[in-house]
């Protein structure tokens, strides 16, 4: 594995009492790219994100990051490697605030023991300040900073997600994992979306995504690898994709690639 | 002698295992219909036991035969009852410690209602189930006998439940999906009320089994209760066939273990194996994964 | 406004705790007192693992026995000082803390419970039949009174304010740590455990602290309760006391401090209150406690916060998504 390499995902099966969710998937995802990973439903795209980040271990086959391998680690283990992660279907903390939030996304960060806290009353505010410092921080750039103290359950859908997304800033990783960060908002939304992942791929942030809008795909992603039924069909850039006959027939459909070709002025 | 002893010892702990086999069973049926951990059920088999014994033969007087099927419709009503006015209002709540403290209380109720009904003095039935048959040179008291031919029984009967009937099928399907069964047409509400009660029968037989086993008090089904919590963790958590595995591990090994350690500490084996399996093999002996 | 209000609210509750043993000279209340104060610290352990983290430790009753008797045992059988007691007790909470937390807070799932509630009866079932050691049914008997700086706390009166001291000081403590980065972590914890997980936080580590707080306070508060009553014997620890626990920290309010406390001055004090019923009181209370349970799940706090309703009908949307 050479430095330019960031995530290398290694020939991993994984089986489901008899259901093949993944196959033999390999792919490489190179520093400094947005790749995303795209497929039909159910062709294993996030069964493959919940092996990266630990969720579960592939049931065959290795995955490395930065040429660690991490294929048997616990998910706060690869996390702490520099590896946040989004959800597909929203996990936030439903009895904390928006504030609240982002700081257990920090949480790791900290380093005062519990003993420690409880004897020196100074030093654990010291602590929490600067917790707090990088909260706000996050918080002003997600464009939250009214709702800090607002509890998650009372936000739509559109400021859930974006609280989320903030979270896995919280702990400043390398890679960023987004789990279809655009499903479910509207243009609006999606655009301002759109907008703070390239900002933050600025940053220096390389960024893994599954995404189903093809006009978020095609217009942020570097590279793309798209699955069908668990196994890669297809890997390359945004051009190569739209290209590829296979993906046009099993995911994009014969009548995509004029749409594609107007759309992607409208954005 | 040593090999009669230990025949003799794996009989009456096969006997007291499949007690626990059924405690497991009957706790792990209402844990996989409504995700709750009935923490009252060592009192539910209390209550069977003094509904059988201090009502219907010591207080009324019928023939044990009328007072079982009297006791079991009985239980039948009151995990009808319980299940609608306790049970299906709790698994709604926002977290579970409510139900959990809601069952414990539950529990409390029915030791004090029974306390006041028939009083707290501890006794015995006579008659009920008692003298021994000779195997060879095994000597197994009727009460073993019938434990483990009706344990063997309520288990297939169950079985057959499950997997032949359509009440059985749907009760099935709410355990995996409450969300598609509703949508399949399956009335959640009705059918955890009926697990619950099928539940409730399951600790009436059982209460009216360990009669001849135990004195009859307040406290009779505590340690049943809690071992039977352990074998349905040592067989393999939320499975059936794991709870009868575990139930019949812990009381033969319990058991056996007489021969080695204080019989005042073999009631430590069950927590000791719950522990070790924990550690060991969280998924249980069988080790089926939900 | 409304945190002067609170403010208001502790003070008076202080001057109420400070000045009830004065005015009400008998000596039996002194010692419900007493034991409230113990509840307080106890039940502010229970939240830490239950009320936070929402793991259902079922076995208060043994932890506060190995507490208990542990200090016991110290002052009595080994003679050595009443400090070394209390010593050996927060000791013996690290142990169970972590010896029972590891093996099944490592799991997700119902396995602390079972743990927990099988380690209280096992730890009566040896403190009952070990009789070498813990004198069997008939207990410890003599504990020592505390002996402060030459004073001798020997009647329940003086004991009180010793022990509303370190109430109030283990209050805060516990009010400092839920309102730091522990609490929210184990708030977190009970929404939505992978999220947490996915933060880098190792969730075993955190719910074996939450566990081991509540050990820790659990067995102090049993060597308090030793040193309170002179005699202890395995009868008090039994599955009623753990569900008395239990009751104290909803009925009060699950998850705050002030919740703990209003809940183990209400349990504790309301049977009292109900023996005029005599045989009936004990039905009456459980009764109560199981009402509470179903029409009002947040507790007596929530009648001043006003939520009462929202969380209970919060379930519908969650459990949806929960059984995908």
């Amino acid at each position: 594995m050479n430095n330019e390499t960031i995530l290398k995902v290694d020939h991993i099966t994984k089986r489901f009492s008899g259901l093949v969710a993944v196959n033999d998937l390999s792919l490489l995802m190179k520093k400094r790219t947005i790749h995303a990973l795209i497929g039909p439903n159910g062709s294993g795209k996030t069964t493959t994100v919940n092996q990266i980040t630990g969720a579960f271990p592939p049931t065959e086959g290795e995955i490395y990051y930065k040429g660690t391998c991490t294929t048997h680690m616990q998910p706060y283990q690869i996390a702490r490697l520099g590896i946040s992660r989004t959800f597909q279907n929203l996990k936030l903390f439903t009895s904390l605030s928006v504030l609240e939030n982002l700081m257990v996304g920090g949480h790791q960060m900290t380093k005062m023991g519990i003993l420690n806290f409880l004897i020196n009353p100074v030093k654990a505010k010291q602590e929490e300040a600067q917790l707090l410092e990088r909260a706000e921080e996050v918080l002003e750039y997600i464009g939250l900073k009214d709702l800090r103290d607002t509890n998650v359950k009372n936000l739509p859908y559109g400021k859930q997600k974006m609280t989320e997304f903030g979270r896995a800033l919280m702990m400043k990783p390398e890679l960023l994992i987004l789990d279809e960060p655009a499903a479910g908002l509207n243009p609006t939304e999606r655009k301002a979306f759109v907008d703070i992942i390239l900002k933050t791929f600025d940053t220096g942030i390389d960024i893994f995504l599954i995404e189903h809008n093809m006009d978020v795909v095609m217009n942020i992603c570097t590279d793309i690898t798209v699955l069908n039924f668990g196994a890669k069909i297809a890997e390359g850039s945004p051009y190569d994709i739209q290209n590829n006959d296979e993906v046009i027939k099993a995911y994009l459909g014969d009548k995509y690639k004029p749409i594609m070709a107007v759309k992607k002025e409208v954005l | 002698m040593t090999g009669q002893i230990i025949l003799q010892l794996i009989v009456s702990g096969l006997a007291l295992g499949f007690i626990y086999a059924l405690v497991a069973i009957e706790y792990t049926l209402i844990f996989n219909s409504t995700g709750l951990l009935n923490f009252s059920h060592d009192k539910f088999i209390m209550f069977g036991a003094y509904i059988f014994a201090a009502q219907f033969l010591l207080n009324m007087g019928v023939s044990p035969a009328i007072g079982i099927i009297a006791t079991l419709a009985t239980m039948f009503i009151f995990g009808v009852l319980v299940a609608t006015g306790i049970f299906n209002p709790l698994r709604n709540m926002a977290s579970p410690l409510f139900a959990v403290i809601g069952t414990v209380f539950l529990g409390r109720i029915l030791t004090e209602i029974t306390r006041l009904i028939w009083g707290a003095t501890p006794f015995t039935v006579p008659g009920f189930l008692k003298g021994v048959v000779r195997i060879g040179n095994v000597v197994i008291t009727k009460a073993n006998i019938t434990v483990i031919i009706v344990s063997a029984i309520i288990v297939v009967l169950l079985q057959i439940f499950f997997n032949k009937t359509k009440t059985g099928k749907a009760m099935r399907c709410v355990q995996q999906n409450k969300t598609a069964a509703t949508l399949m047409g399956i009335n959640v509400a009705k059918n955890i009320n009926f697990t619950i009660a099928l539940s409730a029968v399951i600790c009436a037989a059982i209460g009216i089994m360990v009669i001849p086993l135990f004195t009859v008090d307040l406290t009779i089904a505590n340690m049943i209760g809690l071992k039977g919590f352990a074998a349905g963790v040592v067989g393999g958590f939320g499975y059936l066939p794991g709870a009868i595995v575990g139930g019949i591990a812990i009381g033969i090994l319990e058991n056996l273990s007489t021969l080695v350690i204080p019989t005042l500490y073999k009631d430590c084996i069950a927590f000791v194996l719950l522990i070790a399996i924990l550690l060991i093999k969280p998924s249980g002996l069988l080790g089926h994964k939900k | 406004m409304r945190k002067s209000l609170k403010g208001a609210g502790i003070l008076l509750l202080l001057v109420i705790l400070v000045v009830v043993p004065i005015v009400d000279k008998n000596t039996y209340h002194h010692i419900v007192l007493c034991q409230t104060l113990v509840n307080i610290v106890v039940v502010t352990g229970l939240n830490f693992i239950t009320g936070l983290t929402g793991q259902m430790n079922m076995g208060t009753a043994g932890i506060m026995a190995m507490g208990a008797y542990s200090a016991a045992l110290c002052s009595t059988k080994f003679n050595f000082p009443i400090i070394v007691g209390f010593i050996v007790a927060i000791l013996m909470g690290l142990i169970v803390g972590k010896g029972l937390g590891y093996p099944s807070l490592r799991l997700k799932g119902v396995y602390l419970s079972l743990t927990t509630i099988g380690f209280s009866e096992i730890t009566r079932l040896v403190l009952t039949n070990w009789v070498d050691l813990t004198g069997g049914t008939m207990g410890v008997q003599n504990i020592p009174w505390i002996n402060l700086f030459g004073n001798k706390l020997d009647t329940s009166f003086k004991i009180y304010y010793f022990y509303l001291v370190i109430a109030i000081l283990v209050t805060i403590a516990s009010y400092r740590i839920i309102h730091s980065k522990w609490g929210r972590v184990f708030k977190a914890i009970k929404d939505n455990v992978e999220a947490v997980d996915a933060s880098g936080v190792d969730i075993a580590k955190m719910k074996i602290l939450a566990f081991t707080l509540a050990t820790v306070l659990g067995c102090f508060g049993g060597a308090m309760y030793a040193h309170m009553m002179g005699y202890i014997n395995p009868t008090t620890f039994t599955q009623d006391l753990s569900a008395n626990y239990l009751a104290m920290m909803m009925i009060g309010g699950i998850g705050t401090v002030g919740g703990s406390v209003l809940g183990a001055i209400v349990i504790t004090i309301l049977p009292e209150v109900l023996r005029f019923m005599e045989n009936y009181y004990w039905l009456v209370f459980s009764t109560i406690a199981l009402l509470f349970a179903i029409f009002l799940p947040n507790g007596i706090v929530s009648l001043f916060t006003g939520n009462k309703l929202l969380k209970r009908f919060g379930r519908t949307e969650k459990s949806f998504k929960g059984e995908e």
